[in-house]
């Protein structure tokens, strides 16, 4: 699922390049510039990293803890 | 003599512990440890019914605790690492009222990684080791479990205080000290009755981990009683005493999963002794290397750090001595780990990698960090800029690996399920351990950057910054080794093999039936604690097919 996801966000992009050029993202070109000068070092995307792996922590504890 | 007057104090109080644990408080034992039970459990009211009493709680809890620690301790220490050469990397949060800095994420680190994840496991791991070796249960699982809590917030104010000291006139590390010390004596009293009620001579992995834990609160008393708290001398000696408290804990844990896991007798009793007896008379090397931090815990100035002449000949001495427990602890692992060969045996019981890691890297540092806690008494201080890497070295590549080794040897008897995953436990040994060694190049950055300094070089040095990004990025690595270990402890404690169905060696070498692994002889077997003319051999594997000649 996570691939198919995956393939089908980077047929649309590429749809929307061919079909649309030069023409900003709906929704996602507005928001991006309000993280403008906040994510702007490498260090963000080790966080990231973390921030998936707490989640996947709490994620395992509910879907454990839920699962009988 | 303050340093002198402040170890005869420590000392003379040990003693006195140790004594009045064999021999009880004369009349008044029966009454106080009546009190003591009142107080761990009645006298809490409502809030002890929160918490479950089945036997091994306390400690799977506590090694839970420890094991969540570790996540924040390792990124709090790869964000402060980051930023000793991207400064600006976090500026973001100025907005929220954050401003981190490189030395104070770096410190929140070393905190929540020594009190938060490896005070945890350790803790939780003596919860089983003292009743197990005194042959009996722990007094109130409920208070402990209890407890667990109360620690954890203790280490989140300490994190809090290692950033924003001060909040509204109010210290906060005092406000923490507070609440670990609440935590901490309720754990204590809760051994010292579990030890009380022993059905047999307990080992010394057991008497150390207790005695390591009196140590602390016992040397903050100690460095008081002399006068010595607002000196520097007498602030300095209090952070040793409370590394030493850790190094003892640590000890009588590595000690005990080293030969529970292993499957292997304890190799020298007389070893683990001179460990013990040796951590309290000499001077730890390990932990912070200045004082301030004690200053910081105890809500007292800091003070300047001036020895006299009698006290830099007195500390170099007993800093020294203190190699001898190191080398003996070092030494004893490793051969009980060993047996009767140069391999490792039983390398796939839980834990035994981290505490051969442990065992294994503990001389070189403490040798190391004995050559710069000289260079610091002496004023020489020409080493002062490696103290922070080496203390972080310290940390990960020793104390919380001996102290998640023992967790993890002793996690599947306290929750009755193994590890989820050996193969994904093999995975975070080696990404923690491959990413702690990152921090060879911090300290190679560090030299660098020494070097340049006293050299007098005033452009910047490119070569400084690449290693300290090199070390930085390499460090995440053990971020990932602490997630996907707790991800595994978590899990297991769900879904793992229960322990019962499957033959596991490290959990019925010691005691009767004797799993025979490979040969051996009768003395080793009789060797083993529980070890006696009737102890039954059950070979390791069996079946009902029928046997084949051998062929020779």
């Amino acid at each position: 699922m996570l691939v198919m996801g995956f393939v089908s966000t980077i047929i649309f992009l590429i749809l929307y390049g061919i079909l649309f050029p030069n023409s900003d993202l709906p929704v996602i070109s507005s928001v991006l510039p309000v993280f403008e000068g906040v994510f702007d070092s490498g260090i963000w995307f080790f966080i990231l990293g973390i921030m998936i792996g707490i989640f996947g922590i709490l994620g395992t504890m509910l879907t454990e803890a839920t699962s009988e | 003599m303050g340093l002198m007057t402040t170890m005869l104090a420590f000392w003379i109080g040990m003693l006195v512990v140790f004594v009045m644990l064999n021999r009880g408080m004369w009349v008044f034992t029966d009454v106080t440890k009546s009190m003591s039970m009142f107080m761990l459990e009645k006298a809490l009211g409502p809030p002890i019914d929160f918490v479950e009493g089945r036997k091994g709680s306390a400690a799977a809890t506590w090694i839970m605790h420890g094991a969540l620690w570790m996540i924040p301790s390792s990124a709090l220490t790869f964000c402060g690492l980051w930023l000793s050469h991207d400064p600006n990397a976090l500026h973001s949060l100025s907005s929220w009222g954050l401003n981190l800095s490189s030395s104070s994420l770096i410190l929140a680190g070393i905190l929540t990684a020594s009190y938060g994840a490896g005070g945890m496991l350790l803790n939780g791991a003596a919860m089983h080791i003292v009743p197990e070796l005194g042959g009996t249960n722990l007094a109130s699982e409920k208070n402990a479990s209890l407890m667990s809590f109360v620690w954890t917030l203790g280490v989140l104010v300490l994190l809090v205080g290692a950033n924003k000291p001060e909040i509204l006139g109010i210290k906060i590390m005092l406000v923490s000290t507070g609440i670990l010390l609440l935590s901490g004596i309720a754990v204590i009293v809760n051994m010292l009755l579990t030890a009380a009620t022993r059905t047999r001579k307990m080992a010394l992995p057991a008497w150390m981990m207790i005695m390591g834990m009196i140590a602390a609160p016992l040397s903050a008393l100690a460095v008081a009683l002399s006068g010595a708290l607002d000196t520097g001398t007498g602030q300095w000696i209090a952070t040793r005493m409370s590394a030493a408290s850790f190094s003892l804990m640590m000890a009588g844990a590595v000690l005990y999963a080293a030969s529970r896991g292993s499957g292997n007798p304890l190799w020298s009793r007389s070893l683990a002794a001179v460990t013990l007896v040796g951590t309290i008379l000499s001077i730890s090397s390990s932990g912070f290397f200045e004082g301030g931090i004690a200053a910081d815990f105890l809500g007292v100035d800091q003070a300047t750090f001036e020895p006299t002449r009698n006290e830099v000949i007195a500390g170099s001495f007993l800093l020294a001595l203190s190699l001898i427990p190191v080398i003996a602890l070092s030494a004893n692992v490793l051969a009980t780990m060993r047996g009767d060969d140069v391999f490792m045996e039983n390398p796939d019981s839980p834990g035994m990698p981290e505490i051969n890691l442990a065992a294994i890297m503990l001389i070189p540092l403490s040798i190391g960090a004995l050559f710069v806690h000289t260079d610091h008494l002496t004023g020489t201080n020409e080493l002062t800029g490696v103290q922070s890497t080496l203390v972080l070295l310290g940390i990960w590549l020793v104390f919380v690996p001996g102290a998640l080794g023992s967790a993890l040897c002793i996690f599947p008897e306290v929750s009755g399920r193994n590890v989820l995953s050996m193969n994904r436990s093999r995975w975070a040994y080696w990404l923690m351990a491959g990413g702690s060694f990152g921090l060879v190049f911090s300290m190679m950055s560090d030299f660098s950057h020494m070097t340049l300094v006293e050299a007098a070089v005033e452009e910047e040095v490119s070569i400084a910054k690449r290693l300290q990004v090199l070390g930085s990025v390499l460090f995440y690595g053990t971020v990932i080794g602490s997630i996907y270990h707790c991800l595994n402890i978590i899990s297991g404690s769900f879904r793992g093999t229960l322990v019962d169905t499957e033959s596991s060696v490290s959990s019925t070498s010691i005691q009767s039936p004797y799993r025979l692994t490979k040969e051996t002889t009768v003395r080793k077997i009789l060797a083993q604690r529980e070890g006696k003319l009737d102890t039954v051999v059950v070979p390791e594997s069996s079946s009902d097919s029928p046997g084949t000649p051998t062929e020779l």
